[in-house]
């Protein structure tokens, strides 16, 4: 098909949720950088732009935007957790996405918005307050890039990492196959700080000199460093919420000291806020959140809404009356073996 | 004065690495009961455990643990059962370089949840030739898949810090079940 017979420009937005959940704030993430994957490898020219100049607007269902775009006269492609008939939309993407759905996908739409043009009669409510706030702030973008590699679910699609517009990380998805430049080997915080961009690649052909670097230990200490302080919570982890482990880390790839296994253990029985994970474990606030992050960038933590309060003020309540013994024993081994 | 004992079990296949482990933190050296190995079919060395492996921790005049290692052969499971039981916790140890270490690790996993739910259970993976066959990413899923979600760390057991790794995190899931 031609796709310049038609002046219909082909536009695009992705709609980000207006609630921030755990699971639609990873599938944005990942949705958003399948699109611009798949942007110069469709039939057809699509522009990505912001949700008002769009003629088609992805979004996830049970946003309360969808109706006024939809009857603005705009292209809805839902986002749904389970296949089934969407009720007003002709369009649906259905989780867990893979690329070549999105690929489809804007085959799909391009080939009819090129055959029934849209008129936008009117302009939509503007953006909501909480997406400038929640958005990925510059410190983030290294990690963002790494973990939609992570994400990307064919280990046969290789990605470079660019730095400053040369690449510098190789990649595959799952993490399963790494490569560091050497120069940034040693300098790893340079990274965040270079101007990043992830693209794919058609041949996974790092230079010999490249050096190979455990992925999970990749994302982890990508979360740990770009953590800046106590506050500064990753885009993709819910705040105002208690956590709960999913899976655990491999400790021992990560060759995990005494308090971070203090912590994952602490988080792997029971669902807490930060301040409680801090007072259990007697870490520091920024370190509590670092190990969230990075729990949270490898998709390995639970989240869902606090409904209790922890002032900063309150003291760590006594814990519960453990047998004597057994807690004097346990001090005593980790005596004994130097832990 | 009485001593208290206590006692951690390193389980898993022939040839995983449970007498080794003990090794690696044992204050005494490590009481075995090896017998020339007649499974070379499932593992070539030359000699395995038929009854346990024992070793301890000596901390103090107070206290003891004592490192009980199993036989790897299922055909000895009753004697899983009889070191199992009132077991502070129980270290799996699989050799993710074998074709079948998915299929133990599901095998010992099953087993040993069954034998006691709240004892803490830890998966050692380690490699013992250059083939990553299975990786612990992969390994974890499969078990989370299953309904088991255990710490599984790639370790290698010569090391007395992988070990004490796998020690610390039992001691850390007792106090965190406790608080």
């Amino acid at each position: 098909m031609n796709a310049g017979s038609s002046n219909q420009r082909l536009t695009i937005a992705l709609a980000k949720p207006t609630k921030t959940l755990n699971d639609e704030a990873h599938t944005f993430d990942l949705l958003d950088r399948f699109i611009v994957m798949c942007q110069k490898k469709t039939n057809y020219p699509w522009e990505i732009c912001d949700v008002d100049q769009a003629s088609v607007i992805i979004a996830f269902e049970g946003d309360n935007r969808i109706e006024d775009w939809h009857s603005s006269g705009r292209i809805i492609v839902l986002v749904q957790n389970s296949r089934r008939p969407g009720k007003h939309y002709h369009f649906t993407i259905t989780n867990p996405i893979r690329v070549m759905h999105v690929l489809d996908l804007l085959n799909t739409v391009g080939e009819h918005l090129l055959a029934n043009p849209v008129k936008i009669t009117a302009t939509p409510t503007s953006k909501p307050s909480t997406v400038q706030d929640s958005a990925p702030g510059e410190h983030w973008a290294l990690l963002s890039a790494i973990k939609t590699v992570f994400d990307a679910s064919s280990p046969q699609t290789a990605f470079a990492i660019e730095a400053n517009g040369q690449p510098k990380l190789w990649l595959t998805a799952k993490l399963s196959q790494c490569k560091i430049s050497e120069d940034y080997f040693n300098n790893f915080s340079q990274l965040m700080s270079a101007k990043i961009q992830s693209k794919t690649l058609e041949n996974h052909n790092p230079p010999e000199s490249a050096i190979l670097i455990n992925g999970t230990e990749l994302l982890w200490r990508s979360a740990i460093d770009s953590t800046q302080n106590a506050q500064d919570r990753a885009p993709w982890l819910p705040g105002n919420s208690i956590y709960k482990l999913k899976r655990w880390p491999d400790l021992g790839a990560l060759r995990a000291k005494a308090n971070l296994v203090r912590m994952v253990s602490t988080l792997a029985k029971k669902y807490v806020t930060p301040e409680e994970l801090t007072q259990a474990t007697g870490s520091d606030n920024r370190e509590t959140m670092a190990i969230l992050n990075a729990l949270g960038a490898c998709g390995l933590i639970d989240a869902k809404p606090s409904e209790r309060q922890v002032s900063s003020q309150t003291q760590a309540k006594p814990a519960a009356k453990k047998p004597e013994g057994f807690s004097k024993m346990i001090k005593s081994l980790r005596r004994h073996l130097n832990i | 004065m009485n001593k208290s004992e206590y006692k951690i079990i390193f389980t898993g296949p022939m040839g995983a690495g449970k007498t080794t482990a003990i090794g690696s933190i044992s204050d005494i050296p490590p009481v075995q009961t090896e017998s020339f190995n007649n499974d070379q079919e499932v593992h070539s060395k030359a000699t395995t455990t038929v009854a346990l492996d024992f070793g301890q921790i000596k901390m103090d005049s107070e206290y003891v643990v004592n490192l009980y290692g199993t036989p790897g052969q299922e055909r000895f499971s009753y004697m899983w059962d009889l070191l199992a039981d009132g077991a502070m916790g129980v270290i799996i140890l699989i050799d993710g370089s074998r074709d079948d270490a998915k299929d133990q690790l599901l095998n010992f996993t099953k087993h040993f949840a069954g034998i006691s739910s709240s004892s803490p259970i830890i998966i050692g993976l380690g490699y013992h030739s250059n083939d990553v066959v299975w990786d612990s990413d992969t390994l974890s899923r499969t078990i989370y898949d299953e309904g088991y979600a255990l710490p599984i760390f790639t370790v290698d057991v010569r090391a007395k810090e992988d070990v004490t790794l796998m020690v610390d995190t039992i001691l850390c899931l007792i106090e965190a079940a406790e608080e």
